[in-house]
């Protein structure tokens, strides 16, 4: 905390001098110029996860075949993608976050890094021992270790560039997000509202890992680096400026140290504003009666310079949350067609059900409506206030503590989880994998421990009643009208990140293994293949030796393809190998693995 | 390596099996795709302590009984739920937390110990 207050004094002096002004980073900027390449897990600086390559198609689609497999020997979830840049590929693993760079000629290791990390991290991390992947930049990769530690690795040896030690993970503050490389800073946020971690996002400058600021989610201004005359939100109507102590006069005495907002999504940067954009997660503890006031800024879409830090806008969705619907989920950056008038738009689909689009330069509330028409917490969102209107049947606070609220859609996992969704610059349209889960919550008092988990509630969740009976949905949304387009419904919740190419199809797995590829109009199926796992990372597609190719990871923390050993059931299982690296060909069933397609 | 190359082996040895068998299977067999039964029969040999050769009898016994028991729709519910309970943290738990989950977990469960009973795999 100290070191981290000293960092702040610096960049607020550093404030004065640079804002604005972009710095780029000549080596990431040429690999993302060259479609052929998946230099960055969105594919691009605005989360848009499209790809210009064409060569798969609605039309040739249903011919794709295997091509190849890598196995990571690692159990548990596997989130995110691996890179492609040129002829290499880097590929990373769940705990204890390995990383591969694999050369596409051959499928070969060229170098592997096994980092060291002390296994009592896992019993910190609350939602598995997930790393959502890599960053490139600089002739280097970027590793953020469950650990807390920010590693820089040399691309074509993978020798340890620099550390830089992000958080204390004996406090619960851990880490599963993906670094991202934006001008010359790796932006990296933190994990941990469930452990109530006071959370952050961080940039480090890329040449030597030097921290370059820290600005806080919630305490005082100069924390968070605002300025109480020049950060500006919504209210009545307008942007206005946030004014003094905008977050602790949202908290009850000092609550705020242990009050989350965590940072743990997907970033992104528009360059000519040079402005990084993420959301903040929930409030600690889940027990809303034990905190009182809105709590900001957790829960909410910040837009801060990337030189400095300085928050430019921020706008909270959720004050005061009582069902853990964080705000992290990735910010996706479109130039659309809003109500009639073009827009440089920011569009975000919140665990809390509703769809948001901002103008991403002013900050302004556009739209917030429901992209799940079971969300029934708010009635709407009201467009003056930019505040929900919270349903008294479904408010855990108004029901109270120790009191079980019925049927509140969606679940705390929210309509959306962090896996990404995809935009296509023809259609305009956002294409969403979706959750339709609903829940009863209770929540009870708890007392904060350093180290321990605070959480604070009981949950028990069902599919969306009186609707398809599956858990979930993949959505074609219309982002300057706030309308679903098309749904088609999913037996479960779609936890995998979509991509739209030129070829004018939307890719996305499911729960079952399936990889799908979908008609970008209307959602109707042209083709699916059966991965050994269930899929909760990312697709992404790229060209080697003028050939197109797509591939997914498919890993979900279960052992791989069947579930026929008695015991299964339990959380623990699978922990086993969790800690140790193990003979890969011998497990090469076993666990998360990479399956690559293309056409024969 | 050598795990591997009988790994191999066996996929051949398996997958000419079940083109054999693939001919008089029922409705719900004949849904099953070839990957999903070899897949399954190699995770089921992996798992067993007996001779190789023995467990390729008992394990390819157990999926074509599965075949008629459940068809391919509720095998690949069943075993999706079934997998997906073991998923740590949030996901895991709106899985953990859903009433079908485990009836549906169970289910799957007893299937396979009822083919495994019929194939002398216990």
């Amino acid at each position: 905390m100290i070191a981290g207050l000293k960092h702040k004094v610096a960049a607020a002096v550093a404030c004065m001098t640079a804002a604005g002004v972009a710095f780029a980073d000549a080596d990431l900027d040429r690999a993302m110029k060259d479609p052929g390449n998946w230099a960055s897990q969105a594919g691009d600086d605005y989360n848009q996860r499209y790809s210009a390559l064409d060569q798969i198609n609605a039309g040739n689609v249903n011919k794709l075949q295997v091509a190849w497999t890598f196995s990571t020997g690692v159990l548990r979830g596997h989130e995110g993608s691996p890179l492609v840049i040129g002829d290499m590929m880097y590929i990373h693993s769940p705990f204890p976050n390995n990383v591969y760079a694999v050369d596409l000629n051959t499928q070969q290791i060229v170098w592997k890094h096994t980092p060291k990390q002390d296994s009592a991290v896992i019993a910190q991390m609350c939602c598995d021992t997930v790393n959502r992947g890599l960053a490139y930049g600089d002739g280097k990769v970027f590793l953020q270790r469950a650990d807390s530690v920010l590693e820089a690795l040399d691309a074509k040896t993978g020798e340890v560039v620099w550390q830089a030690t992000n958080g204390d993970p004996k406090l619960g503050a851990v880490n599963t997000n993906a670094p991202h490389v934006f001008g010359d800073k790796v932006i990296t946020g933190i994990s941990g509202g469930e452990w109530g971690v006071r959370g952050y996002i961080s940039a480090y400058n890329i040449k030597d890992g030097k921290m370059a600021w820290r600005g806080y989610s919630v305490g005082p201004d100069a924390e968070m680096l605002m300025d109480p005359a020049k950060t500006m939100t919504w209210a009545d109507g307008k942007m206005q400026a946030v004014g003094k102590d905008s977050s602790l006069s949202t908290w009850k005495g000092d609550q705020w140290k242990i009050g989350g907002g965590t940072t743990w999504g997907w970033y992104s940067y528009d360059r000519a504003e040079n402005l990084l954009y993420y959301g903040t997660g929930n409030p600690s503890t889940w027990n809303p009666t034990q905190r009182p006031g809105d709590n900001k800024w957790s829960m909410s879409i910040w837009a801060r310079d990337l030189n400095t830090g300085a928050v430019k806008w921020v706008y909270q969705m959720t004050p005061h949350d009582e069902w853990d619907f964080d705000g992290i989920n990735e910010m996706i950056l479109a130039d659309i067609d809003v109500k009639g008038t073009k827009r440089k738009a920011l569009v975000h689909f919140d665990r809390n059900g509703f769809g948001y689009t901002l103008d991403r330069v002013s900050g302004e509330l556009l739209v917030a409506e429901k992209y799940d028409p079971a969300v029934n917490w708010a009635t709407h969102v009201d467009m003056n206030t930019g505040r929900p209107q919270v349903v008294a049947q479904y408010s855990t606070e108004h029901n109270g503590e120790d009191v079980n609220s019925k049927g509140i859609c969606p679940a705390a996992l929210g309509t959306k989880d962090q896996q990404p969704a995809a935009f296509h610059p023809k259609t305009g349209l956002f294409y969403v994998p979706t959750n339709h889960v609903c829940m009863d919550y209770e929540p009870f008092e708890v007392e904060y421990t350093a180290g321990q988990p605070y959480v604070g509630a009981t949950l028990a969740m069902f599919p969306a009643p009186n609707s398809h009976g599956g858990m979930g949905n993949f959505i074609a949304w219309d982002a300057g009208q706030g309308k679903i387009v098309w749904s088609k419904a999913e037996q479960f919740s779609v936890w995998s990140g979509a991509l739209t190419t030129a070829g004018d199809i939307v890719f996305y797995g499911t729960l079952e293994g399936y990889l799908k590829a979908v008609n970008l109009k209307d959602g109707k199926e042209l083709w699916s293949f059966k991965t050994p796992s269930g899929i909760i990372g990312n697709v992404f597609t790229y060209l080697h030796k003028g050939k197109q190719y797509v591939g997914v990871y498919s890993g979900i923390g279960g052992w791989a393809g069947i579930g026929m050993a008695a015991g299964l059931e339990k959380d623990s299982d699978g922990l086993g190998a969790v800690g140790g690296y193990r003979d890969l060909q011998k497990f090469t069933n076993l666990g998360g693995s990479l399956t690559v397609f293309a056409i024969p | 390596m050598a795990d591997r190359t009988t790994l191999i082996a066996a996929t051949v040895a398996v997958a000419s099996v079940f083109a054999v068998a693939a001919l008089p299977a029922r409705a719900g067999g004949a849904e099953y795709p070839t990957r999903e039964k070899v897949e399954y029969v190699l995770a089921c040999m992996r798992e067993g302590d007996r001779p190789q050769q023995e467990m390729l009898y008992k394990c390819s016994c157990v999926i074509d009984k599965i075949t008629e028991l459940m068809s391919y729709e509720e095998f690949t519910k069943d075993s999706t739920t079934s997998n997906a309970l073991s998923i740590g943290g949030e996901r895991g738990e709106v899985m953990r937390a859903y009433v079908d989950g485990r009836r549906l977990a169970r289910e799957l469960r007893t299937v396979e110990l009822e083919a495994r009973k019929a194939c002398f795999l216990e």
